[in-house]
């Protein structure tokens, strides 16, 4: 799954640490989500759709085969 | 004297804990040795890992005030398990053995301080751990399980070539070995 979610961090001027913290998961959780090695599960993707006030359409989106 | 006036208080906290860790693995190695003489019968994992564990337990009790809430519960249900395990080592050894087929109740009494540590573990995984971790240790669990049974089960074939027969408790041992190899090569997955 592609993710904006770093691009949308860095423009908030947040460490992964503070992303992580906000979203009470753990900072390697924020690294894999970005770097797209894992695909966070829905009540997180909606805790960081709510926390960004964007849809999850617009931080997620479903890589092309 | 210890010089230890360049740490913050908590890392001086650590450094202490890790001394009165490594304090009780070395005193309990040297009991174990002149008890059970493990050593003498080459049984180096028994020597290594019940020390090791118990070593763990003092360090995190004396980490306690610094853990955050689902850790710290975990640490103190682990630790209340395993006090209550040794007690009940200690009860079944110095009990006199009923007749049978009582007996084996009694040889049961540690399952039940285990039950309990299990299910602390099982907490915790699905309570304390944030998704990510969860998903990993999950993993580790899962390749550990299935390396464990499937080296027992094959280690049969070695032992009819005339191998030494499997201790029950090797398959224990063996299982956190694969449980923290496959913590690294689940947890490198997704780094």
């Amino acid at each position: 799954m592609k993710s904006r979610l770093r691009e949308l961090r860095e423009a908030k001027e947040w460490s992964q640490a503070d992303l992580a913290d906000k979203l009470g998961v753990s900072r390697q959780t924020v690294n894999a989500i970005e770097t797209e090695k894992y695909d966070p599960s829905l009540p997180l993707a909606f805790k960081i759709a709510k926390l960004f006030k964007k849809s999850i359409e617009e931080i997620f989106e479903l890589a092309e085969k | 004297m210890l010089y230890t006036g360049f740490m913050n208080s908590k890392t001086k906290w650590y450094c202490w804990s890790a001394l009165a860790g490594l304090l009780t693995y070395g005193l309990l190695a040297l009991e174990m040795n002149r008890e059970l003489h493990c050593w003498a019968n080459k049984d180096f994992m028994t020597m290594f890992f019940f020390p090791l564990g118990m070593a763990v337990l003092v360090i995190a009790a004396i980490n306690l005030k610094h853990m955050r809430l689902p850790v710290k519960k975990y640490h103190q249900r682990m630790i209340f398990g395993m006090i209550a395990y040794v007690l009940a080592v200690g009860l079944m050894n110095h009990l006199p053995m009923p007749p049978s087929p009582y007996k084996y109740l009694l040889v049961l009494l540690p399952v039940l301080p285990l039950v309990f540590v299990c299910n602390a573990i099982i907490r915790f995984v699905a309570e304390g751990l944030d998704e990510l971790q969860r998903k990993v240790v999950t993993e580790a669990f899962a390749f550990s399980g299935l390396a464990t049974g499937f080296t027992c089960f094959s280690y049969l074939f070695v032992r009819d070539l005339g191998a030494p027969p499997l201790h029950a408790e090797w398959a224990f041992y063996l299982m956190w070995i694969y449980y923290f190899v496959g913590l690294i090569f689940s947890g490198r997955r997704y780094r």
